[in-house]
């Protein structure tokens, strides 16, 4: 055994007789403590309150000299699969942890609210669909889920839009051509990338206020400044992309006669196509997260999108009608749900292809 | 990441080749590509920027506009109001939680997934659909159900003999939970650890382990530094984000208790439009911005130090 072992071991009996110490503290209540009961002092009490982290620590410790106790005396296939059993239970750990809150989401809107967090099953013992049927009511007639839905997408469908053909073109000005001041002006969209949006938003506030966008029905702060490429990330995305495209393909097309925008429709655009799917999914989910911009740009409720009815109906709701707060919720995360599913594979390779955040 | 120009550079067929376009290719029509891209940046960013810092010295008032320059007053109560250095050191305790939190997380769970794990693209899946949903306020609803008094955590806690913790409203525990909502989104770090992680060639833990190198061993000399420009990358867009947190402490905890997790990006929200203060908030907002700049000029800095790139001219 090595010393750094027995240290281990040490420990984890300190932690575990800690643990166990702990257990057998008694806090007398105060009418004890009148009658004369003798108040334990502060390490016995501090001990007291934390008995089940020592013991978890103290159980997990001893776990770690035991395994690797009986690692260092396996043979070779003994070995292989002790560290493969351990992966998985990490993994799986690691994967109850990610996926129990959405399943208990999904199953916390079949329950009753006596229900909801008072077991941890994920299985409704009374499966209901009030939750659902309560999602569906009108807030003061002017808004309710579905509507909620339509508006967020009415400013998501055409960000998408704009934003994948916008991203493009400035991508390909910036991949393909030389100009005077293209590398000043690309060390200038570069930067653009860290420029933190909160520095930016109550100028931009201020100034769609004067343009009369704030609170439009058509949603105009909200989609106009994707027109113009301003989501850096998506021109530097596709910019990378395009790199890998070779230019005897620009070349050819120009020989056979094409001008530059056929040479970019005809040619490119099929090469970039996996890019701009993958950067139209990305401002997809992105903008129907959003919450920072129609939380300043939508103000009547009737034009409220999913993202701020959700946290209407939670403020309207806290403390009683769960089940109904998270049927909304899980409504509103229905599409980019599906969507995600339809297309793993494009959200997988858009985070490699060079830029992402989240 | 600029490959490709380093290709170029070794092939001077290419280059000669760029040279052959007409005049007026080279002189307009790249530039007319991205004349769109040029005026958004003027309305939409530089022009934003430049009047941010000049409301920043003014007592500029959400509804009656500029009153008066005020010089660097907005600057000094910055650092000196109690309410908004407590934002400050809310933020830094923040972002410093999270993102070392949420890299090693990832890297962690990366590398086990590049054993041959049976399943990969199921794990890969299930770690990575939070990150897809996380930013929405339904999750940040969620994270509330989670974590308030009676809610499901404390239901374990009580099961496994803990007393309930009311995390939300307890100083000490609501600004974690606010950084835990951060850091279960760890899967697409993740999924840029994998990436990277499959790209380090074989043969070299083989020699290695032939050398008698332990994995531990391998793990720092040769997987850190392989994979050290994508730990940068992610650095990098971890600490931008996290500084501009928003919707987590808005939605779940409103700032409190007792502004705990009131973060910059709150502070500069509440004080533009609940106290109509445009001048104050944009001074608040004016520090983080450099703060955030600092801090990616230090973390680009020490890239020389730390940071390995193979083909030597590819500098992030």
């Amino acid at each position: 055994m090595s010393i750094a072992m027995i240290v281990f071991l040490v420990l984890s009996i300190a932690l575990l007789s800690m643990g166990i110490y702990g257990g057998t503290v008694q806090i007398p209540d105060a009418a004890a403590v009148e009658a004369g009961a003798k108040m334990p002092g502060a390490f016995a009490q501090s001990v007291a309150q934390l008995k089940n982290f020592y013991l978890v620590l103290g159980a997990l410790v001893l776990f770690i000299v035991v395994y690797r106790f009986l690692f260092k005396r396996a043979n070779l296939k003994v070995q292989h699969l002790m560290s493969t059993t351990i992966r998985y239970v990490i993994l799986i750990g690691v994967g109850v942890f990610m996926v129990y809150p959405l399943l208990w989401m999904v199953s916390a809107t079949f329950k009753d609210n006596n229900e909801i967090f008072s077991t941890l099953s994920l299985i409704p013992s009374r499966p209901t669909l009030d939750g659902y049927r309560a999602a569906m009511n009108d807030y003061g007639g002017d808004i309710n889920i579905w509507r909620a839905m339509l508006n967020t997408y009415k400013y998501v469908l055409p960000r998408v839009l704009f934003t994948v053909i916008s991203s493009t073109i400035t991508a390909y000005g910036f991949g393909r051509f030389r100009f005077r001041g293209r590398n000043a002006l690309f060390a200038l969209l570069m930067a653009t990338l860290f420029l933190p949006q909160v520095v930016l938003n109550i100028p931009q506030f201020l100034m769609y206020r004067k343009f009369g966008w704030v609170d439009s029905p058509y949603y105009l702060a909200l989609i106009v400044p994707s027109l113009f490429a301003q989501e850096t990330y998506f021109v530097y995305m596709l910019i990378q992309f395009m790199r890998n495209i070779p230019r005897e393909l620009d070349e050819a097309a120009k020989i056979d006669g094409c001008n530059i925008m056929q040479t970019l429709v005809l040619v490119l655009v099929p090469m970039l196509w996996p890019a701009m799917v993958s950067a139209g999914l990305f401002q997809f989910m992105w903008s129907s997260n959003d919450f920072m911009g129609p939380l300043l740009y939508v103000n009547s409720p009737a034009r409220y999108p999913a993202t701020l009815f959700v946290r209407m109906s939670m403020d309207a709701d806290t403390g009683f009608s769960w089940n109904r707060v998270m049927a909304v919720s899980l409504i509103s995360i229905l599409p980019s749900l599906v969507v995600f599913f339809l297309a793993q594979s494009q959200f997988m390779d858009g985070v490699t292809a060079g830029a992402v955040k989240g | 990441m600029t490959k490709a120009d380093g290709a170029s550079a070794v092939r001077p067929d290419l280059r000669k080749r760029r040279r052959g376009l007409s005049k007026l290719e080279q002189g307009y029509m790249g530039f007319f590509l991205i004349l769109p891209w040029l005026i958004g940046f003027c309305v939409f960013k530089l022009y934003p920027f430049i009047s941010s810092l000049v409301y920043s010295f003014t007592d500029y008032d959400l509804f009656k506009g500029v009153q008066n320059f005020v010089g660097l007053q907005n600057y000094i109560d910055a650092f000196t109001k109690s309410k908004n250095v407590k934002a400050l050191q809310v933020t830094f305790a923040y972002a410093f939680m999270t993102v070392p939190l949420k890299l090693i997380f990832a890297l962690f769970i990366a590398y086990i997934l590049n054993f041959k794990i049976k399943g990969v693209g199921l794990f890969r899946t299930a770690y990575y659909v939070p990150s897809i949903l996380g930013g929405s306020v339904a999750i940040a609803v969620l994270w509330k159900a989670l974590f308030k008094s009676d809610g499901v955590v404390n239901t374990i806690l009580a099961m496994l003999g803990f007393e309930s913790i009311n995390f939300l409203a307890d100083k000490n525990w609501a600004l974690f939970i606010i950084c835990l909502l951060r850091v279960w989104q760890f899967g697409s770090a993740m999924v840029l650890f994998l990436a990277a992680l499959k790209g380090v060639p074989e043969d070299l833990y083989e020699a290695a382990s032939i050398d008698g190198a332990t994995k531990a061993r391998q793990f720092v000399s040769i997987t850190i530094p392989l994979i050290s420009p994508v730990i940068f990358y992610n650095l990098v867009t971890q600490l931008v984000q996290a500084f501009q947190e928003f919707n987590g402490p808005y939605i779940i905890t409103q700032g409190g208790p007792r502004n705990a997790t009131t973060l910059i990006s709150l502070i500069v929200y509440n004080t533009a439009f609940k106290d109509y203060k445009v001048g104050m908030s944009s001074a608040m907002a004016w520090v983080m911005f450099v703060i955030v700049m600092v801090l990616t000029l230090i973390s680009f800095a020490s890239q020389k130090k730390w940071v390995y790139y193979s083909d030597g001219d590819g500098r992030g």
